[in-house]
Protein backbone atom coordinates (compact mmCIF):
# COMPACT_ATOMS: atom_id res chain seq x y z
CA UNK A 1 0.00 0.00 0.00
CA UNK A 2 2.70 2.51 0.90
CA UNK A 3 6.57 2.65 -0.32
CA UNK A 4 9.11 3.39 1.34
CA UNK A 5 10.79 6.12 -0.81
CA UNK A 6 9.99 6.88 -4.13
CA UNK A 7 12.35 8.53 -5.81
CA UNK A 8 11.68 9.94 -9.78
CA UNK A 9 14.25 11.96 -11.34
CA UNK A 10 13.24 14.83 -9.94
CA UNK A 11 11.05 14.21 -6.70
CA UNK A 12 12.18 12.32 -3.28
CA UNK A 13 9.76 11.00 -1.37
CA UNK A 14 10.59 9.41 2.24
CA UNK A 15 8.47 7.81 4.84
CA UNK A 16 8.40 8.59 8.95
CA UNK A 17 6.74 6.44 10.81
CA UNK A 18 5.22 7.69 14.32
CA UNK A 19 4.30 5.57 16.56
CA UNK A 20 3.11 5.35 20.20
CA UNK A 21 0.40 5.00 23.11
CA UNK A 22 -2.96 6.30 22.99
CA UNK A 23 -2.81 10.07 24.13
CA UNK A 24 0.84 10.00 23.34
CA UNK A 25 0.80 12.86 20.70
CA UNK A 26 1.07 11.33 17.36
CA UNK A 27 -1.56 13.19 16.33
CA UNK A 28 -0.50 16.39 17.30
CA UNK A 29 3.07 16.16 16.04
CA UNK A 30 1.63 14.93 12.52
CA UNK A 31 -0.43 18.01 12.93
CA UNK A 32 2.32 20.27 14.05
CA UNK A 33 4.48 18.95 11.14
CA UNK A 34 2.66 18.98 8.39
CA UNK A 35 2.19 21.77 6.01
CA UNK A 36 -1.46 20.33 4.68
CA UNK A 37 -4.58 19.16 6.99
CA UNK A 38 -3.40 15.91 7.93
CA UNK A 39 -6.17 13.07 6.75
CA UNK A 40 -6.58 12.11 10.25
CA UNK A 41 -10.22 10.62 10.98
CA UNK A 42 -11.22 11.14 14.69
CA UNK A 43 -14.78 9.29 15.41
CA UNK A 44 -15.45 8.47 18.72
CA UNK A 45 -14.91 5.15 20.48
CA UNK A 46 -16.69 2.84 21.62
CA UNK A 47 -14.63 2.25 24.20
CA UNK A 48 -13.92 4.61 27.21
CA UNK A 49 -10.44 5.05 27.35
CA UNK A 50 -10.55 8.24 28.92
CA UNK A 51 -10.02 10.59 26.38
CA UNK A 52 -13.38 12.11 23.84
CA UNK A 53 -11.41 11.12 21.12
CA UNK A 54 -9.23 7.92 19.90
CA UNK A 55 -7.36 7.78 16.77
CA UNK A 56 -8.25 4.83 14.39
CA UNK A 57 -6.57 4.72 10.85
CA UNK A 58 -3.61 5.99 10.23
CA UNK A 59 -2.78 9.72 10.59
CA UNK A 60 -1.44 11.13 7.54
CA UNK A 61 0.47 14.46 7.31
CA UNK A 62 3.16 15.57 4.37
CA UNK A 63 5.90 18.01 4.88
CA UNK A 64 6.65 19.51 1.57
CA UNK A 65 10.58 20.30 2.37
CA UNK A 66 10.82 21.63 -1.21
CA UNK A 67 8.65 21.64 -4.39
CA UNK A 68 10.43 18.07 -5.45
CA UNK A 69 11.17 16.77 -2.16
CA UNK A 70 8.86 15.60 0.47
CA UNK A 71 8.63 13.64 4.19
CA UNK A 72 5.41 11.74 5.07
CA UNK A 73 4.04 11.54 8.14
CA UNK A 74 2.70 8.46 9.42
CA UNK A 75 0.63 8.27 12.47
CA UNK A 76 -0.03 4.56 13.77
CA UNK A 77 -2.91 4.09 16.07
CA UNK A 78 -2.30 3.19 19.60
CA UNK A 79 -4.70 0.09 20.39
CA UNK A 80 -3.30 -2.91 19.97
CA UNK A 81 -6.66 -4.31 17.58
CA UNK A 82 -5.06 -1.90 14.99
CA UNK A 83 -1.77 -3.28 15.14
CA UNK A 84 -2.27 -4.84 11.80
CA UNK A 85 -1.65 -1.65 10.65
CA UNK A 86 1.29 -1.60 11.63
CA UNK A 87 2.90 -4.14 8.81
CA UNK A 88 0.85 -1.72 6.18
CA UNK A 89 3.36 1.08 7.08
CA UNK A 90 6.75 -1.01 8.09
CA UNK A 91 8.02 -0.80 4.94
CA UNK A 92 11.78 0.99 4.51
CA UNK A 93 10.85 4.09 6.50
CA UNK A 94 13.55 6.63 6.87
CA UNK A 95 13.04 6.50 10.61
CA UNK A 96 10.83 5.43 13.25
CA UNK A 97 9.74 7.69 16.40
CA UNK A 98 8.25 5.86 19.23
CA UNK A 99 6.23 8.26 21.16
CA UNK A 100 5.70 7.46 25.10
CA UNK A 101 3.49 9.57 27.24
CA UNK A 102 5.16 10.09 30.84
CA UNK A 103 3.43 8.25 33.16
CA UNK A 104 4.16 6.07 36.52
CA UNK A 105 2.48 2.92 34.61
CA UNK A 106 4.28 2.84 30.92
CA UNK A 107 2.77 -0.24 29.19
CA UNK A 108 6.49 -2.11 28.93
CA UNK A 109 5.04 -5.13 27.58
CA UNK A 110 3.44 -2.70 24.64
CA UNK A 111 6.77 -1.14 24.10
CA UNK A 112 8.76 -4.10 23.49
CA UNK A 113 6.24 -5.82 21.42
CA UNK A 114 6.13 -2.64 19.17
CA UNK A 115 9.63 -2.23 18.96
CA UNK A 116 10.41 -6.10 18.26
CA UNK A 117 8.03 -5.46 15.30
CA UNK A 118 9.58 -2.21 13.87
CA UNK A 119 12.88 -3.35 14.69
CA UNK A 120 13.09 -6.44 13.21
CA UNK A 121 11.67 -5.39 10.02
CA UNK A 122 14.01 -2.29 9.94
CA UNK A 123 17.34 -2.71 11.31
CA UNK A 124 18.61 -0.19 8.99
CA UNK A 125 16.18 2.51 9.82
CA UNK A 126 17.59 4.69 12.96
CA UNK A 127 14.74 4.45 15.97
CA UNK A 128 14.11 7.41 18.54
CA UNK A 129 12.34 7.68 21.46
CA UNK A 130 10.87 10.67 22.40
CA UNK A 131 8.68 11.68 26.07
CA UNK A 132 5.81 13.43 25.86
CA UNK A 133 3.65 15.01 28.50
CA UNK A 134 6.66 15.72 30.49
CA UNK A 135 7.03 19.80 30.63
CA UNK A 136 5.42 20.30 34.19
CA UNK A 137 7.43 16.25 35.79
CA UNK A 138 9.45 16.49 38.00
CA UNK A 139 13.41 14.97 37.38
CA UNK A 140 12.69 11.76 39.17
CA UNK A 141 10.06 10.88 37.07
CA UNK A 142 11.75 11.95 33.97
CA UNK A 143 14.40 10.01 35.25
CA UNK A 144 11.78 6.79 35.89
CA UNK A 145 10.63 6.73 32.89
CA UNK A 146 14.11 7.13 30.89
CA UNK A 147 15.32 4.16 32.81
CA UNK A 148 12.27 2.04 32.28
CA UNK A 149 12.19 2.80 28.30
CA UNK A 150 16.90 2.54 28.56
CA UNK A 151 15.61 -0.82 30.16
CA UNK A 152 13.88 -2.04 27.31
CA UNK A 153 16.29 -0.97 24.72
CA UNK A 154 19.04 -2.50 26.25
CA UNK A 155 17.11 -5.94 26.41
CA UNK A 156 16.46 -5.64 23.16
CA UNK A 157 19.90 -4.41 21.85
CA UNK A 158 18.41 -1.29 20.42
CA UNK A 159 20.89 1.83 20.48
CA UNK A 160 18.00 4.88 20.44
CA UNK A 161 18.31 8.65 21.80
CA UNK A 162 15.30 9.28 24.47
CA UNK A 163 14.38 12.69 24.01
CA UNK A 164 12.00 15.04 25.88
CA UNK A 165 9.73 16.45 23.24
CA UNK A 166 6.58 18.92 22.99
CA UNK A 167 4.16 17.41 20.25
CA UNK A 168 2.57 21.18 20.24
CA UNK A 169 5.61 22.96 19.89
CA UNK A 170 7.38 23.24 16.02
CA UNK A 171 10.95 23.82 17.42
CA UNK A 172 10.48 20.48 19.50
CA UNK A 173 9.37 18.81 16.44
CA UNK A 174 12.09 20.17 14.21
CA UNK A 175 14.53 18.56 16.97
CA UNK A 176 13.38 15.49 15.95
CA UNK A 177 13.93 15.92 12.56
CA UNK A 178 17.50 16.56 13.13
CA UNK A 179 18.20 14.32 15.02
CA UNK A 180 16.97 11.60 12.60
CA UNK A 181 18.91 13.58 10.13
CA UNK A 182 21.88 12.95 12.12
CA UNK A 183 21.36 8.87 12.81
CA UNK A 184 20.56 8.87 8.95
CA UNK A 185 23.40 7.31 7.20
CA UNK A 186 22.42 7.52 3.83
CA UNK A 187 23.04 10.89 2.23
CA UNK A 188 20.29 10.25 -0.85
CA UNK B 1 76.57 3.29 17.46
CA UNK B 2 74.97 4.58 20.71
CA UNK B 3 71.23 5.17 20.92
CA UNK B 4 70.48 8.90 21.62
CA UNK B 5 67.55 9.99 22.86
CA UNK B 6 65.86 13.47 22.97
CA UNK B 7 62.50 14.95 24.41
CA UNK B 8 61.27 17.83 23.10
CA UNK B 9 58.01 20.33 23.51
CA UNK B 10 56.10 22.62 20.32
CA UNK B 11 53.21 23.88 19.51
CA UNK B 12 50.96 22.97 16.80
CA UNK B 13 50.16 25.70 14.43
CA UNK B 14 46.98 24.99 13.78
CA UNK B 15 44.19 25.67 16.47
CA UNK B 16 42.74 23.00 18.10
CA UNK B 17 39.45 24.70 17.42
CA UNK B 18 39.67 24.75 13.83
CA UNK B 19 37.90 22.17 11.58
CA UNK B 20 40.78 20.64 10.04
CA UNK B 21 42.66 20.20 13.22
CA UNK B 22 42.57 16.39 13.62
CA UNK B 23 43.12 15.85 10.15
CA UNK B 24 46.16 17.73 10.04
CA UNK B 25 47.34 15.95 12.51
CA UNK B 26 46.95 13.04 11.20
CA UNK B 27 49.15 13.86 8.08
CA UNK B 28 51.45 15.12 10.18
CA UNK B 29 51.38 11.91 12.11
CA UNK B 30 51.65 9.89 8.64
CA UNK B 31 54.35 12.20 7.45
CA UNK B 32 56.37 11.54 10.84
CA UNK B 33 56.19 8.20 10.73
CA UNK B 34 57.28 6.88 7.53
CA UNK B 35 60.23 9.49 8.14
CA UNK B 36 61.43 7.45 11.37
CA UNK B 37 61.10 4.30 9.72
CA UNK B 38 63.25 5.32 7.01
CA UNK B 39 65.82 6.67 9.05
CA UNK B 40 65.80 4.46 12.25
CA UNK B 41 64.40 6.04 14.77
CA UNK B 42 61.70 5.11 17.11
CA UNK B 43 59.39 7.40 18.74
CA UNK B 44 56.05 8.20 21.27
CA UNK B 45 53.80 11.16 20.72
CA UNK B 46 51.84 12.67 23.19
CA UNK B 47 49.11 15.86 21.80
CA UNK B 48 47.40 18.38 24.52
CA UNK B 49 45.27 20.72 23.49
CA UNK B 50 47.87 21.77 20.68
CA UNK B 51 51.07 21.45 22.56
CA UNK B 52 53.28 18.04 20.94
CA UNK B 53 55.75 16.34 23.57
CA UNK B 54 57.69 13.69 21.73
CA UNK B 55 59.94 11.21 22.64
CA UNK B 56 62.60 10.66 19.57
CA UNK B 57 65.70 7.83 20.42
CA UNK B 58 68.10 6.85 17.72
CA UNK B 59 71.81 7.50 16.58
CA UNK B 60 72.46 10.81 16.85
CA UNK B 61 73.28 12.22 13.60
CA UNK B 62 69.88 10.88 12.31
CA UNK B 63 68.27 12.95 15.83
CA UNK B 64 69.92 16.12 14.98
CA UNK B 65 68.53 16.01 11.35
CA UNK B 66 64.92 15.28 13.09
CA UNK B 67 65.71 17.95 14.99
CA UNK B 68 66.58 20.52 12.18
CA UNK B 69 63.94 19.25 9.98
CA UNK B 70 61.21 20.16 12.89
CA UNK B 71 62.83 23.54 14.15
CA UNK B 72 62.27 24.13 10.06
CA UNK B 73 58.45 22.81 9.81
CA UNK B 74 56.36 25.70 9.96
CA UNK B 75 53.52 23.41 11.41
CA UNK B 76 55.49 23.15 14.27
CA UNK B 77 56.23 26.15 16.57
CA UNK B 78 58.09 27.20 19.60
CA UNK B 79 59.73 24.16 19.36
CA UNK B 80 62.58 23.57 22.60
CA UNK B 81 64.26 20.67 23.82
CA UNK B 82 63.84 19.31 27.67
CA UNK B 83 66.22 16.79 27.53
CA UNK B 84 68.92 14.92 25.38
CA UNK B 85 71.34 11.74 26.48
CA UNK B 86 72.30 8.86 25.32
CA UNK B 87 70.71 5.17 26.32
CA UNK B 88 71.93 2.06 26.56
CA UNK B 89 69.27 1.09 24.61
CA UNK B 90 65.85 1.71 22.87
CA UNK B 91 62.98 2.30 25.09
CA UNK B 92 60.31 2.02 22.62
CA UNK B 93 62.11 -0.47 20.00
CA UNK B 94 58.67 -1.22 18.63
CA UNK B 95 57.15 2.77 17.44
CA UNK B 96 58.27 4.23 14.68
CA UNK B 97 55.86 6.88 15.85
CA UNK B 98 52.82 6.01 18.54
CA UNK B 99 50.51 8.21 19.71
CA UNK B 100 49.91 8.17 23.55
CA UNK B 101 46.79 8.89 24.91
CA UNK B 102 46.84 10.00 28.32
CA UNK B 103 45.48 6.99 30.69
CA UNK B 104 46.65 4.39 27.81
CA UNK B 105 49.12 1.52 29.46
CA UNK B 106 51.51 2.72 27.01
CA UNK B 107 51.50 6.22 27.93
CA UNK B 108 52.36 5.23 32.13
CA UNK B 109 54.89 2.51 30.62
CA UNK B 110 56.71 5.88 28.19
CA UNK B 111 56.00 7.88 31.32
CA UNK B 112 57.54 5.70 33.95
CA UNK B 113 60.61 4.95 31.73
CA UNK B 114 60.73 8.98 31.22
CA UNK B 115 60.74 9.01 35.10
CA UNK B 116 63.27 6.68 35.26
CA UNK B 117 65.81 8.02 32.43
CA UNK B 118 65.36 12.03 34.01
CA UNK B 119 63.15 12.87 37.00
CA UNK B 120 63.40 16.74 35.81
CA UNK B 121 62.43 15.99 32.20
CA UNK B 122 59.49 13.96 33.39
CA UNK B 123 58.18 16.60 35.73
CA UNK B 124 58.74 19.11 32.46
CA UNK B 125 56.49 17.16 30.42
CA UNK B 126 53.87 16.40 33.01
CA UNK B 127 53.44 20.03 33.66
CA UNK B 128 52.88 20.47 30.24
CA UNK B 129 50.72 17.49 30.09
CA UNK B 130 48.78 18.43 32.82
CA UNK B 131 44.82 19.18 32.16
CA UNK B 132 43.40 22.50 33.54
CA UNK B 133 41.66 21.06 36.37
CA UNK B 134 42.64 18.25 38.15
CA UNK B 135 40.68 16.85 41.31
CA UNK B 136 41.15 13.40 41.82
CA UNK B 137 39.34 12.99 44.34
CA UNK B 138 36.42 14.22 43.70
CA UNK B 139 33.31 11.55 42.63
CA UNK B 140 33.04 13.05 39.42
CA UNK B 141 36.07 12.61 37.30
CA UNK B 142 37.96 14.98 35.71
CA UNK B 143 38.54 14.29 32.44
CA UNK B 144 41.11 15.28 29.54
CA UNK B 145 39.48 16.89 26.95
CA UNK B 146 41.91 17.13 24.81
CA UNK B 147 42.46 13.35 24.12
CA UNK B 148 39.01 13.29 22.27
CA UNK B 149 40.92 14.74 19.08
CA UNK B 150 42.24 11.23 18.50
CA UNK B 151 39.32 8.93 20.02
CA UNK B 152 36.04 7.23 18.77
CA UNK B 153 33.67 8.59 20.86
CA UNK B 154 29.97 7.03 22.70
CA UNK B 155 27.89 7.13 25.32
CA UNK B 156 27.19 4.67 27.74
CA UNK B 157 23.71 5.40 28.90
CA UNK B 158 21.48 8.22 28.22
CA UNK B 159 21.77 10.97 30.59
CA UNK B 160 19.64 11.53 33.26
CA UNK B 161 17.49 14.59 33.72
CA UNK B 162 18.48 14.64 37.59
CA UNK B 163 21.84 14.48 35.91
CA UNK B 164 21.80 16.74 33.25
CA UNK B 165 19.39 19.42 31.75
CA UNK B 166 19.81 18.43 28.10
CA UNK B 167 19.26 21.93 25.58
CA UNK B 168 18.73 21.51 22.21
CA UNK B 169 22.35 20.95 20.89
CA UNK B 170 22.86 18.33 23.69
CA UNK B 171 20.09 16.30 22.76
CA UNK B 172 21.49 16.40 19.40
CA UNK B 173 24.96 15.08 20.36
CA UNK B 174 23.87 12.49 23.13
CA UNK B 175 21.79 11.20 20.02
CA UNK B 176 24.66 10.54 17.85
CA UNK B 177 27.04 9.32 20.94
CA UNK B 178 24.81 6.04 21.59
CA UNK B 179 25.51 3.32 20.20
CA UNK B 180 28.94 2.65 18.52
CA UNK B 181 29.92 6.58 18.61
CA UNK B 182 32.13 8.64 16.53
CA UNK B 183 35.24 10.37 15.73
CA UNK B 184 35.59 13.50 16.91
CA UNK B 185 35.98 15.01 13.49
CA UNK B 186 32.60 13.32 12.10
CA UNK B 187 31.29 15.64 15.38
CA UNK B 188 33.08 18.79 14.16
CA UNK B 189 31.08 18.36 10.44
CA UNK B 190 27.77 17.85 11.96
CA UNK B 191 28.20 21.68 13.30
CA UNK B 192 26.06 20.78 16.44
CA UNK B 193 28.21 23.47 17.94
CA UNK B 194 29.26 26.93 17.30
CA UNK B 195 32.72 25.92 18.06
CA UNK B 196 34.82 23.15 18.57
CA UNK B 197 35.54 24.42 22.13
CA UNK B 198 31.65 23.98 22.91
CA UNK B 199 31.81 20.43 21.57
CA UNK B 200 34.60 19.94 23.72
CA UNK B 201 32.61 21.50 26.93
CA UNK B 202 29.97 19.28 26.55
CA UNK B 203 31.90 16.18 26.04
CA UNK B 204 33.74 16.98 29.24
CA UNK B 205 30.49 17.39 31.13
CA UNK B 206 29.16 13.95 29.72
CA UNK B 207 32.23 12.91 30.48
CA UNK B 208 32.67 14.07 33.86
CA UNK B 209 29.54 12.07 34.65
CA UNK B 210 30.93 8.91 33.46
CA UNK B 211 28.52 8.63 30.61
CA UNK B 212 31.19 8.97 28.18
CA UNK B 213 33.13 5.89 26.79
CA UNK B 214 36.04 7.57 24.77
CA UNK B 215 38.31 4.70 22.75
CA UNK B 216 41.91 6.24 22.08
CA UNK B 217 42.66 5.08 17.87
CA UNK B 218 45.84 4.44 16.90
CA UNK B 219 47.41 6.18 14.22
CA UNK B 220 46.39 3.99 11.30
CA UNK B 221 42.67 3.57 13.01
CA UNK B 222 42.78 7.49 13.02
CA UNK B 223 44.12 7.37 9.27
CA UNK B 224 41.53 5.28 8.34
CA UNK B 225 38.69 7.18 10.22
CA UNK B 226 39.77 10.29 8.16
CA UNK B 227 40.72 9.32 4.97
CA UNK B 228 37.15 8.22 3.72
CA UNK B 229 37.34 9.56 0.39
CA UNK B 230 34.73 12.27 -0.55
CA UNK B 231 31.32 11.34 -1.91
CA UNK B 232 31.04 12.56 -5.55
CA UNK B 233 28.95 15.97 -6.15
CA UNK B 234 25.54 15.40 -6.57
CA UNK B 235 23.34 17.46 -9.19
CA UNK B 236 20.48 17.41 -7.27
CA UNK B 237 19.82 18.37 -3.74
CA UNK B 238 19.51 15.67 -1.60
CA UNK B 239 17.12 15.20 0.55
CA UNK B 240 19.25 15.29 3.72
CA UNK B 241 20.45 18.74 2.49
CA UNK B 242 16.80 20.04 1.49
CA UNK B 243 15.63 19.06 4.90
CA UNK B 244 18.55 20.36 6.73
CA UNK B 245 18.04 24.00 4.90
CA UNK B 246 14.42 23.98 5.39
CA UNK B 247 14.56 23.19 8.85
CA UNK B 248 17.75 26.38 9.44
CA UNK B 249 14.89 28.39 7.53
CA UNK B 250 12.49 27.33 9.94
CA UNK B 251 14.54 28.08 12.99
CA UNK B 252 15.44 31.39 11.88
CA UNK B 253 11.71 32.29 11.82
CA UNK B 254 11.37 31.00 15.56
CA UNK B 255 14.08 31.86 17.34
Amino acid sequence: MVAGVQTSADNTYKKLVVAGQIGSGKTQLVNTLSQISPLASEPRSSIDIGKDLATVGIDYGRLMVTENVALGLYGLPGQDRFSFLWDMINQCPWGVLILVKLSKDIDINWLKRLLIVFHSKNQNAPFVMAITHAEKASTEAIDEAQKKIGDVLSDLQIDAPILLIDPRSLSSCLLVLEVFLDLNTDTE
Amino acid sequence: MPIACVVYICELKTSPESSSFSHELANLFRFSRAYNKAHNITSALFVNDGTCIQFAEGETPNLNQLMANNSADSRQRNLRIVYSGQLKSRIFPEWNLKLLARGSKEYDVAMAQLERIHPECFAEVLHQSKPSNINDKTQTRTPTPKSYFTSNIGLNAWPKASQISLDRPGMRLCSLLIGQGVVFDELVKRNIYPSNRQLIQALSQLDALNLLKVEHLSTDELDNSLSQPNPPPKRTLSFAQALRDFIRLKAVKLW
